[in-house]
């Protein structure tokens, strides 16, 4: 028994001192030292048959072979982990320009990327999103937001009417929100001030369809109501919002007319050739929308702006044409 | 609005390079963005917003440059003096619904010819074609002045009247450059004896025009109904520069003035002689009226404090004369308002005019200030939840797309959709783009083909508003997500939605439709799960129809799912709350079992999970024909499981799924 140890640990010793790696020192620690089937286990396991007074030897001795090897792997382990930490630059070189397993690469929308920079920036002020319908009435859209029917101010919102067939609807009365305005009175109705809002969302207009022009667009329009609001508020804001979404932007401030608000200004933009170019509509919300809507203002006022999202992403990403931001071309979308 | 400097400096000096004056201007709100050199002249090509009919005129955009660049405008009061009429030849019947305020007057012995050249440039530079000293005057005092007036040749009038009515519809006019039209119902119009004889507002009658034979000459000056002029003016689809003016709203107050700068005109170049005198119907005084504003409001709307005799001093600019009462920082401004700014009816519109003049970019810039509002307002969105979904998508590698809301029938029809039922456009600008899309499927489909020639591997959604419901009367809109892929089989979509719904906190199952389930044509009939949570169906998965696909020219296996955004929200739990780790270890084993005919993994699963409370876990992981193998967790959070325990559950199983589905273990 004590020579088929010897020759076993003679023999375990050799495989050891040869092995190259820890894989094999491992598969020598199973064959020799395995729970169910290692070849010293197997001896020890058989140690309870031998009479008493050669247990005794047989086992000390079987310990010892077994700690023996244990030792043995223990060096030629650390040896080889040091032999491949002196190596390991040249034996294990990867080329790391070679292409990577591909992974999915998915693709945020620009129109959905500058819309949430939008929403970050504005929600730091205490905005909050709204959304409501396109399908809007001619008293959302236009009425109630100061535009009364046969207001030569509707001519620059030339709009697209559902057709009414088999309704009891009259023909008129049902278009496609041309403005996300329409929300004003909407969120007026049913929320006391204070309040400040963003409406983000798709308008629709009778327009030509070029690589400027689209009869679908995406606005977004924020307004506040609170006491005490006043222009010079409404031009923090702006700033604000500007400066967050085109950094190192040159614009002016505009008076101009729009029907809901009084005063009305716009913010036009510097282009490289110097000129100026219209970048979003503003002004102190109208007294008369405010009492439309049941709101006081003498107690309360309001400024409100309203920029087109797709202008913005354009510029943002230096898109040339409108059509870019419909094309689903993933050769497109894989730019973004 | 096309405006000579030339032209401007008869009225105000200017000594501005134009591109500070067109700036300044700008700032102020006439805003010139182009002009173009003629000669030596610069011709200014300003935006006229609605509400400033007095800037369509050269004498209006004078005053405006006056007050901008502040300098004193040129008075131009006519050296011509009328008197009024006693016995005008004409009877004229004017209707003041129509036309608050009328002015005319009548000339004998005119000579019809050519215009002076000053004249003829002038017209010529701002777009207007010469005609004769006549009719050039009419069109050379409406630009300058801003009152449209028209000339008639007196003896053309039949029976010494012209009345003024609504046209009743159908009738016929044909006009001085020889276009007939079909009169609107609505349109304001002259009559003499039985015939229209102008179109008021857009065009002369043909039967009165001045030609060069004309003797004798009526012009006048009205103020017409600027919404019947406007509704007019679209059922024609004809505008013209006068009618711009009249929509707008003409200056009532200005027609006499108007009307002797006329007249003046046409006696020194086509000579003649008063007759009579000025007839002018007026519905009211048109004078000038008070607005007053409060020193207190000014503030409280611009945000900075105006000294008041800087803002006395800008209306005052503006041609609004202004006198301040009151105490100090109490002070009240009575402003007259002179006629041509019906523009200006309450404080706001005051306030806005000395805020504009003393320059938005001289304002500082305040963020709101108080508490921020915390209530929800109405309508609210969370778009935080729409970019988490998008953002997962992303991360499973779909692209975004965003697509029209217009529809063409020919892709509806191609959907199997009825367009007879679908919400349409009255006036759509194509039939590319006529109806609301009822779904996202057919703009992916597209988007598919689009790129199907140059990529094998496609995954797009749209996350956009669908239009549902057959007509007005019954509709509704609301927020789809769907996607589209090709290049990847059923269950690796179906994985990448169960990621995506593991990641909103929904728990949803994926089934077979509901017997009563109405699939869309273009599902594949054996391919379609429809996702449910609680009892609701929040979208679903399924191929796309092969026959469909041919219809698209595509000919790839093609997955389609959507979702409903409202409904994702609704099912959205996040009430996650930590669980301790087990204690014990739990027994896992592998049981491999021969599945019959449409006996469907899931069953088999529910079957398994619903046998004992100790059943943690149950996961399909392998499929070799009919034969399913099943990897189980049974754990205790209690105690340490027995092997014995362990078979208890074993047997358990095998018997629930024997009497229930008829699955027998494998050998």
């Amino acid at each position: 028994m004590q020579g088929k140890l010897i020759d076993l640990k003679n023999e375990a010793l050799a495989q050891i001192l040869s092995a190259g790696n820890t894989r094999e020192l491992e598969e020598i620690r199973v064959a020799y030292l395995g729970k169910s089937r290692g070849k010293i286990t197997n001896i020890i396991k058989k140690l309870p048959d031998l009479p008493p007074q050669e247990r005794a030897i047989v086992g000390r001795f079987a310990n010892e072979t077994k700690k023996a090897i244990e030792d043995a792997l223990e060096t030629q382990s650390t040896f080889l982990s040091k032999r491949r930490a002196e190596n390991i630059a040249q034996t294990e070189w990867l080329d790391v320009t070679a292409p990577a397993v591909s992974l999915p690469d998915g693709h945020l929308h620009p129109l959905t990327q500058t819309l949430n920079e939008v929403v970050k920036l504005t929600n730091r002020l205490g905005f909050q999103v709204v959304t409501g319908p396109e399908i809007e009435t001619d008293l959302y859209n236009f009425e109630r937001v100061n535009m009364p029917k046969n207001a030569p101010s509707r001519d620059t919102q030339a709009s697209l009417y559902l057709d009414c067939r088999n309704s009891k609807i009259q023909p008129g009365e049902i278009l496609l929100r041309t403005q996300t305005s329409n929300m004003q009175a909407r969120v007026y109705e049913k929320t006391k001030p204070p309040m400040r809002v963003l409406v983000p969302g798709k308008c629709f207009r009778v327009d030509d369809l070029d690589a400027t022009h689209s009869y679908e667009f995406w606005q977004f329009e924020g307004f506040v109501v609170d006491r005490g609001t006043k222009m010079t508020h409404l031009f923090g804001t702006l700033d604000y919002i500007l400066k967050g979404l085109l950094p190192g932007i040159e614009y002016k401030l505009w008076s101009t007319n729009f029907s809901f608000v009084e005063p009305g200004v716009e913010v036009v933009a510097k282009r490289t050739d110097g000129s100026w170019m219209e970048l979003l509509g503003a002004g102190m919300i109208h007294p008369n929308v405010l009492k439309m809507a049941g709101i006081d203002p003498a107690q309360w006022s309001g400024f409100a702006f309203g920029m087109g999202l797709t202008r913005l992403a354009m510029m943002r990403f230096q898109v040339d044409d409108i059509r870019v931001l419909t094309n689903p071309d993933l050769r497109i979308l894989k730019q973004f | 609005m096309l405006t000579p400097i030339s032209w401007l400096k008869d009225f105000v000096e200017i000594k501005l390079p134009v591109e500070k004056l067109a700036e300044e201007l700008s700032a102020a709100g006439l805003t010139v963005e182009k002009w173009l050199k003629v000669d030596t002249d610069i011709v200014l090509d300003p935006e006229i917003t609605p509400n400033r009919p007095d800037w369509l005129s050269v004498y209006g955009m004078a005053r405006e440059i006056a007050a901008v660049t502040n300098t004193k405008i040129k008075s131009k009061e006519s050296r011509m003096k009328t008197k009024a009429a006693k016995n005008f030849e004409i009877k004229i019947k004017n209707d003041f619904e129509l036309c608050p305020r009328y002015t005319a007057i009548i000339i004998k012995g005119v000579t019809v010819k050519q215009s002076p050249d000053w004249m003829k440039e002038r017209l010529k530079k701002v777009g207007l074609r010469p005609i004769s000293n006549l009719v050039d005057i009419t069109n050379y005092v409406m630009w300058e002045l801003g009152n449209p007036l028209h000339v008639f040749d007196l003896d053309k009038i039949r029976g010494k009247q012209m009345v003024m009515e609504e046209a009743k519809g159908g009738e016929d006019f044909r006009s001085l450059d020889g276009i007939n039209y079909k009169l609107p119902k609505g349109a304001i119009i002259f009559k003499d004896v039985g015939r229209v004889i102008d179109l008021c507002g857009l065009k002369g009658g043909e039967n009165t025009a001045v030609s060069s034979e004309t003797k004798n000459i009526l012009i006048h000056i009205p103020v017409y109904d600027s919404v019947r002029i406007r509704k007019t003016s679209q059922a024609l689809g004809l505008r013209s520069d006068a009618s711009a003016i009249f929509e707008r709203g003409a200056d009532p107050g200005n027609t006499v003035r108007a009307l002797e700068r006329a007249v003046e005109l046409v006696l020194e170049l086509a000579g003649g002689k008063i007759e009579d005198g000025l007839v002018d119907e007026k519905k009211g005084p048109f004078e000038p009226w008070t607005v007053e504003m409060r020193q207190s409001a000014l503030g409280k709307v611009l945000g900075i404090e105006i000294e008041p005799e800087k803002a006395a001093d800008i209306l005052d600019r503006l041609e609004l004369t202004t006198k301040i009462e009151g105490d100090k920082g109490n002070e009240v401004y009575r402003v007259t308002v002179p006629t041509f700014r019906n523009d200006l009816h309450i404080e706001e519109d005051l306030i806005e005019e000395v805020g504009r003049i003393y320059g938005y970019d001289n304002f500082p810039k305040i963020l709101p200030t108080g508490p921020l509002p915390i209530q929800k307002v109405a309508y609210f969105h969370d778009d935080d939840f729409d970019l988490q979904i998008k953002q997962i998508l992303k991360g499973e590698g779909y692209s975004e797309i965003y697509t029209y809301s217009l529809v063409s029938e020919e892709q509806l029809v191609k959907l199997g959709f009825n367009p007879e039922k679908v919400l349409r456009v009255d006036n759509p600008l194509s039939r590319e783009y006529e109806y609301l899309r009822p779904h996202l499927i057919g703009n992916l489909l597209e988007a598919l083909k689009a790129n199907s020639a140059l990529f094998s591997q496609i995954k797009l959604y749209e996350f956009g508003k669908i239009y549902q419901g057959e007509n007005l009367d019954k509709f509704s809109e609301r927020y789809q997500i769907a996607g589209i892929v090709s290049g990847e089989d059923f269950y690796q979509v179906k994985g990448e939605l169960q990621i995506l719904l593991e990641n909103l906190d929904i728990t949803a199952e994926f089934l077979p439709p509901e017997e009563n389930f109405n699939p869309n044509p273009w599902l594949h009939p054996s391919r379609t799960a429809v996702i449910m949570a609680g009892r609701e169906r929040i979208g679903a998965l399924a191929e796309v129809h092969p026959q469909l696909l041919a219809k698209f020219g595509l000919k790839m296996h093609v997955m389609e799912w959507t979702l409903s955004r409202d409904l994702l929200e609704k099912y959205a739990d996040h009430s996650r709350k930590y669980r301790p780790i087990p204690k014990y270890p739990p027994i896992i084993e592998d049981l491999s079992l021969i599945l019959p005919d449409k006996v469907l993994v899931g069953e088999v699963v529910t079957v398994i999970k619903n046998s004992s409370k100790l059943v943690a876990g149950v996961e399909q992981i392998d499929v070799h024909e009919n034969s399913h193998t099943f990897r189980i967790t049974y754990l205790d959070p209690e105690k340490n499981l027995t092997d014995k325990e362990a078979a208890e559950i074993r047997s358990k199983v095998l018997r629930n799924l024997k009497e229930k589905l008829k699955v027998s273990p494998k050998g």
